[in-house]
């Protein structure tokens, strides 16, 4: 595979651009693979990657169902963070984030990671003191994030409107200043393309219908292009997994909830950091080309429709209009809505679940973005060396029953 | 945008007047003494997801209207409302065609 730099883009520019060949190559499926991945999402691919770069297993395939890119990875909010309350969550969270710091170099794929500081604004006392007992516990983990000012706050972020008449006072925030956005189709592609280089098949518009057991063990998934024999499965499909693994006989305790994305016209620079705002319920950071990326809560009620209800569209204009007055007339050019696994205590699931030879690393709910690296990393470890890595254990499929929950309901942006 | 009406005051809104209060019917496992419930069983109830596309059943809170719970028959592909019933009525079977 060709690397990308500076020389391949001047050569290509004399010859007329004839010379690129796809980032990744279309395969048959081989019979037999040592590792299948099924989902070719973020923390799939990267998964593949880690696993074929770092711990040298080449025989795996990424089966997608649709197209790399094509799910919630390439239709999220993009923010990058590691400012999480439980130590768990700290360790793979920053792990992630550090990851996300060398990911262009490492990929060769430009990922276009902007740190560009990230602001969580304390509106209510009560904010205030959940922000400042994270800001606490992230300083004890070494995480560099503080609590700033309603000044400082300003300062970073003139356009806010925090007038004497405001229903919710600015009473200061949670800053990350390494917090930030980071392309998401470019992280599939370049996971994607680095794991094809390292011998990683990537199979699109594979579809699994069905997990293989034989004598207790996984050893392989049905699919529409036939059977595919592998040594081990491991599951990373979000809020499909379950439907994978109940073949098996494994219920995971996940609910499927619409999450809905919107993206205004593109405007000049107005705002540098990422902002979010819990009480007011919605997030809002301004992408390279312009356009105002924002996010709300999540509908209630179960779905696998991708159909959000127009209440949250409503909510999150509500609130943005709430914090800058100055949006009030700008249009929002696109919606859309993804299916994301929400799991009880708002911590994902990785590890070995039900028979042998089956693995699942899900749940990330509304945030699994920011985790991609760090995920594919600790769930590679894990299938590589037969054994959970540190970082993946706490998160395990029996903490439910046996009443471990890493409880971060409290450190999502908002209330989902 | 689900539109739905309450069996109990009749009242049709759509579901910004209602509220969702996840899957219906369960029952949480009951002994003689609490600590006798297995952690399997307690487990299945507190963590069981009705993690299927298809139809389900659900409660919801009629909150701007009598303030009454009732359960509702829906898809979850599809948003498709079927029946909404009340709670100590016979849950009907969901429809059989796929909508």
């Amino acid at each position: 595979m060709r690397r990308y730099s500076f020389f391949s883009l001047a050569r290509e520019a004399l010859r007329h651009h004839s010379g690129w060949t796809p980032a990744w190559r279309k395969v048959e499926p081989r019979p037999q693979y040592d590792i299948i991945i099924v989902g070719g999402g973020g923390h799939g691919l990267a998964t593949a990657y880690y696993l074929a770069a770092k711990f040298g297993l080449n025989n795996v395939a990424v089966l997608e169902r649709t197209w790399i890119g094509g799910g919630n990875t390439g239709r999220n909010t993009t923010i990058i963070r590691s400012n999480y309350m439980q130590p768990e969550s700290m360790a793979i969270y920053a792990m992630s984030h550090k990851l996300y710091g060398k990911l262009t170099r490492e990929l060769n794929y430009n990922v276009m990671f902007s740190p560009r500081g990230l602001i969580q604004l304390a509106q209510t006392r009560h904010e205030l003191e959940a922000l400042t007992r994270i800001a606490d516990a992230n300083r004890n983990f070494g995480i560099e994030s503080w609590m700033i000012p309603p000044n400082e706050v300003k300062k970073r972020v003139p356009i806010l409107d925090d007038g004497p008449h405001k229903r919710f006072p600015l009473l200061g925030a949670l800053y990350q200043p390494k917090g930030g956005i980071a392309r998401h189709d470019a992280v599939a592609w370049g996971y994607a393309r680095a794991a094809c280089a390292q011998g990683v098949h990537i199979i699109e518009n594979c579809h699994v219908t069905r997990l293989i057991e034989v004598k207790g063990r996984v050893c392989g998934v049905e699919t529409n292009r036939g059977p595919i024999h592998a040594g081990a499965v491991a599951v990373v499909a979000a809020a499909a997994t379950g439907e994978i693994t109940r073949s098996v006989g494994v219920a995971l305790p996940i609910r499927p909830q619409t999450l809905q994305a919107f993206v205004s016209e593109p405007v000049k620079p107005l705002l540098d950091p990422v902002v979010m705002a819990g009480t007011v319920h919605g997030y809002i950071s301004q992408s390279d080309k312009g356009e105002l990326v924002i996010g709300a809560g999540v509908d209630a009620p179960l779905a696998h429709s991708r159909r959000g209800s127009p209440t949250i569209i409503e909510e999150a204009v509500a609130s943005m209009v709430e914090l800058f007055p100055c949006l009030s007339r700008l249009k929002l050019m696109r919606q859309w809505a993804g299916t994301v696994d929400m799991t009880a205590d708002r911590s994902p699931i990785i590890g070995q679940a039900g028979p042998d030879g089956l693995h699942i690393n899900c749940g990330w709910g509304t945030g699994g973005f920011k985790a991609i690296p760090g995920s594919g990393y600790v769930f590679a470890a894990s299938l590589a060396l037969g054994r959970p890595h540190p970082y993946a254990a706490p998160f395990s499929l029996d903490r439910f029953r046996d009443g471990r929950v890493i409880d971060e309901g409290a450190a999502a942006a908002v209330a989902h | 945008m689900l539109y739905l009406t309450c069996p109990i005051c009749g009242i049709g809104a759509d579901e910004t007047a209602f509220r969702c209060g996840g899957e219906a019917h369960l029952t949480r496992p009951v002994s003689e003494s609490g600590s006798d419930v297995s952690l399997d069983a307690l487990n299945q109830y507190l963590n069981r997801s009705a993690d299927v596309r298809g139809w389900i059943r659900e409660l919801w809170l009629c909150a701007d209207g009598c303030g009454s719970w009732f359960a509702l028959l829906r898809h979850t592909g599809t948003h498709a409302v079927g029946r909404a019933y009340t709670l100590d009525s016979v849950p009907p079977p969901p429809p059989e065609e796929m909508p």
